[in-house]
């Protein structure tokens, strides 16, 4: 019935995890950004036809850039392949970064609930971080994203 | 189950210039926070080293503390456990730390280094080798004692893997490592590493493959789930991959951990710490229940305590030290040990190594860390006694077992040890459970141990007999022998203040019937403990002159008498029914060279046709799986399936309903002989003993079969297996109905 069978993956990025922790971050992830590793990594490792063959359900539908995540859809046939490019990004820009997987699954309702449990859960972990230099900006944007999420369509 | 990293590279600790190793230091720090934070559970750190080992090469990691770790991240905790909730690992199992020693072998003469015997190799946790070329490489598959072949797959191998090479090395039990740091890294390593690691796991499936990575800084490490992808590149299917990262990794552990901790991979002895336990009400198996069979004893961080501020950790552990056996074999008398020797208890102070101490000149403190809050956490020790020698059997093997009594605590010593011996002996030993309190926490410590046969290695060795000799030969004396015997013994265990016994039960033939009754009844009141056997048949010969067999008959009878009439007694005995005992003491003493018996120890008893009967591990699975680790001689691969979480207790858990019939069978047909030894059974069952109250009928025993016979009908839960008694070769109901009615009534 359903055309088209993807798989969502959430992923956290981890930023430059050879600085010590100081709440900075070197860049920010957007969709842009991530998308254009990602595609570098698939071309790099299974070529112009891997590319051209995952490029089309491969999309960055939400990024997080408070709490780096980010969920991306891939298709089904592919999404091995995708993962363990992914699984290679060594920098974004010139950041060293570190794809982390947290969940997958097969509709994006499923990947709805999971992203807001670990977006929520990852955004308790940065207010810990962070401690007094919460601003009310950084909470609003945060309350964004999660609307984002509600609204997220395959 | 928890994900293993166990190859994060560590350099040594010389390095020209001292910012390196503040930096190699703080990377390292680095790795092992991002591995506990993406959601490991354990790491190892891998030392290479090339060539000739050396005194220098000793282990000298240190492993990391929590506080350290706290220090660079201070919130650990919230991350680690949002991880661990997704992976599905729970939150308060410890991150361990082993160290992992790699070799890299040119030449033969480097390779022959890699045998057990090396101390430099038993300081580490894991032992790795590198193959350099392919004469290497078959001597490290086919001879060489290690745990891991770890083969540089970057870049053009130089030898070739062959097939047979490789199916004997798994069948050594030894696994293959894969490291995926090189493929994230570089694009043209990449490319080796996938096509020749492809062939490996096309040939293995994965089976004993673990993959880790060799990450030279932090950017390189990975999360289990990612890694298990990455595996699905080189061929192999996402379940293999993650048991590759998961089960393969513990079982590895375990294996790796038992060489270590365990004289001839059974027997591991624990000087028991001093501090009383004067409640004995405790059950005399919950300890066992939490021994740890991956803990490599120290270098476990606790979770939990890291929301607390570090005071929790700290009263956790008490650390009891595995003793280590090779160097006091060297020391040990070539005549052995005479029980007087214990008796005696010349030596001042109460510790029964010192008593026993004619080999344990120096006896190592073991170290068992105990935690407060894991419940499942403990390390076990074991206690193996050393065995009969049966002067009568010329060609038996000496098997000597060490047995070392800690000093008492709370100290239940159940050791056994099976051994087979050339020709139709069985030996007997029984498992001695020590059991450990700390003082500190509440948890206690339960060592279970049960020993399987070692024949063969310690056949090389200088037969030790040791204080408790199992075997009797003809038994004609054997009661009266036991009778006198009891009191010697009492009062020695009273004297020594030591709980632990070991005592192979004998039997003798013609005396069971009377055996058992005069020791019914008899409560045994040492001080503490009680003593927990599994029987088995055990012959044990070893080359020692009869008259010192004269003695050790009285003593080990007595020994035995003691055990059983403790068995009788004790509310924590592990018999299914007293029934069972009697009739398994029955058989044993009728038994025949031919019974069987299955060795647990493979490796240990290959060339040796003798009979060994063995607890089977099966049976173990069946019984209680709260109890499932009785002491952790070996595991053989059926034990590690039915293992969920512990490591289920070794043979020595006398599978009733096996050995029952078998027994049962053989005994017509048995003829005593003089060289039969007698066999002590004694059955326990640590997860009955823990879980089940006093098993009422155990008061009543009485030898033989008549008793059995008696209390047959009413009790048919106790004998599921009873069909295999008296098998059915129809199904059919008429003729089951008929046969059931038959038994019935012969009862």
């Amino acid at each position: 019935m359903v055309g088209f069978k993807n798989r969502y993956m959430v992923m956290e990025v981890l930023l430059d995890p050879n600085k010590e922790i100081s709440g900075d971050d070197p860049i920010v992830v957007t969709q842009f950004n991530i998308s254009k590793a990602i595609k570098d990594s698939i071309l790099v490792n299974f070529g112009e036809c891997g590319l051209a063959s995952s490029l089309g359900s491969f999309q960055v539908k939400y990024v997080n850039p408070i709490t780096k995540l980010c969920v991306i859809r891939v298709s089904r046939d592919e999404y091995q392949k995708i993962w363990s490019s992914i699984s290679m990004v060594r920098r974004i820009g010139n950041c060293p970064v570190l794809f982390n997987l947290l969940d997958l699954s097969g509709n994006i309702k499923a990947c709805k609930t999971a992203a807001l449990k670990c977006d929520e859960l990852k955004f308790e972990q940065y207010k810990l971080m962070v401690g007094a230099r919460l601003s009310a900006d950084v909470t609003q944007h945060m309350k964004n994203c999660l609307e984002k999420i509600r609204i997220l369509e395959h | 189950m928890g994900f293993f990293d166990l190859n994060i590279p560590y350099t040594d600790s010389t390095p020209l210039s001292k910012a390196n190793s503040t930096v190699a230091k703080s990377t390292r720090i680095k790795i092992v926070i991002k591995a506990m934070e993406l959601g490991y559970t354990g790491i190892a750190y891998n030392r290479t080293i090339r060539g000739v080992m050396s005194d220098r090469d000793r282990c000298s990691i240190p492993l990391l503390g929590l506080s350290s770790l706290l220090d660079v991240a201070p919130f650990l905790s919230s991350s680690v456990n949002f991880h661990r909730d997704l992976l599905g690992v729970p939150r308060s199992s410890p991150f361990r730390q082993y160290t992992r020693l790699t070799v890299c072998i040119d030449t033969a003469s480097q390779s022959q280094a890699l045998n057990s015997g090396n101390p430099i190799l038993k300081t580490y946790d894991i032992v790795a080798v590198r193959p350099l070329n392919q004469n290497a490489f078959d001597h490290a598959c086919e001879k060489a004692e290690v745990d891991i072949i770890s083969i540089d797959f970057s870049d053009k191998l130089p030898f070739r893997l062959k097939l047979p090479m490789v199916k004997a090395a798994i069948k050594r039990g030894i696994y293959f490592e894969i490291t995926y740091s090189d493929l994230i890294v570089d694009v043209h390593q990449r490319r080796q590493i996938i096509s020749n690691a492809k062939l490996l796991l096309d040939w293995t499936q994965g089976k004993n493959v673990i993959l880790s990575s060799a990450a030279p800084s932090v950017c390189e490490v990975r999360g289990p789930n990612d890694v298990a992808n990455l595996a699905s590149l080189l061929g192999l299917s996402m379940e293999r991959a993650k048991a590759a990262i998961s089960k393969n990794c513990r079982s590895l552990l375990t294996n790796a951990l038992r060489r270590k901790h365990f004289f001839k991979e059974v027997i591991r002895v624990e000087a028991v710490s001093s501090s009383r336990q004067s409640d004995s009400e405790i059950p005399l198996y919950a300890d066992w229940l939490k021994w740890d069979p991956i803990s490599s004893g120290e270098g476990d961080l606790l979770l939990d305590d890291m929301a607390k501020s570090f005071s929790a950790s700290t009263n956790a552990s008490k650390t009891v030290k595995a003793i280590d056996f090779d160097s006091i074999i060297d020391k040990m008398p070539s005549h052995g040990f005479q029980i007087k020797d214990l008796i005696s208890g010349s030596e001042a102070s109460f510790q029964p190594q010192t008593e026993v101490k004619s080999f344990l000149s120096t006896p190592q403190p073991i170290e068992l860390s105990v935690r407060t809050n894991q419940a499942s956490e403990n390390s076990i020790r074991h206690d193996l006694f050393p065995e009969t020698d049966d002067a009568t059997l010329d060609n038996t093997c000496s098997e000597p077992l060490t047995s070392a009594f800690g000093d008492p605590q709370k100290l239940y010593l159940a050791s056994y040890a099976t051994k087979t011996s050339t020709g139709s002996e069985e030996v007997v030993t029984d498992t001695v459970m020590t059991e450990i309190e700390s003082e500190t926490c509440n948890a206690s410590v339960a060592a279970s141990g049960s020993v399987e046969a070692e024949n063969q290695g310690l056949q090389s060795k200088k037969c030790y007999e040791q204080n408790f000799v199992l075997l009797n030969e003809n038994v004609n004396d054997g009661l009266n022998a036991v009778m006198l015997n009891e009191e010697v013994i009492s009062h020695q265990t009273s004297a020594m203040d030591i709980e632990l016994e070991a005592a192979a039960l004998e039997i003798s033939p013609p005396s069971e019937s009377s055996r058992l009754p005069p020791t019914q009844g008899r409560e045994f009141k040492s001080s503490k403990g009680s003593c927990v056997f599994s029987g088995v048949e055990t012959i044990k010969v070893a080359d020692i002159a009869v008259d010192m067999d004269k003695e050790r008959q009285e003593t080990t009878a007595s020994s035995l008498n003691n055990m059983s009439s403790l068995e009788n007694i004790s509310e924590r005995m592990s018999l299914r029914t007293s029934e069972d005992d009697a009739v398994i003491v029955d058989q044993i003493s009728r038994q025949q060279s031919d019974d069987e018996t299955r060795v647990k120890d493979d490796s240990l008893v290959p060339n040796h046709e003798n009979q060994v009967l063995l607890m089977e591990e099966p049976k173990l699975a069946e019984a209680d799986s709260s109890m499932n680790d009785l002491g952790s001689v070996r595991s053989n691969e059926p034990l590690h399936e039915t293992v969920i979480k512990k490591e289920p207790t070794t043979i020595l858990r006398n599978p009733f309903p096996e050995s029952n019939p078998k027994m049962k069978f053989k005994v017509p047909s048995s003829t005593l002989t003089n060289e039969i030894q007698e066999v002590a059974m004694e059955l326990e069952r640590h997860g009955e003993d823990d879980n089940k109250t006093n098993d009422p009928t155990l008061g009543q025993r009485i030898s033989g079969k008549s008793r059995r016979r008696h209390r047959n009908h009413h009790q048919a839960p106790l004998f599921p297996l009873r069909r295999n008694l008296y098998p059915v070769s129809f199904k059919r109901k008429a003729a089951r109905k008929s046969e059931r009615r038959v038994k019935l009534e012969e009862h």
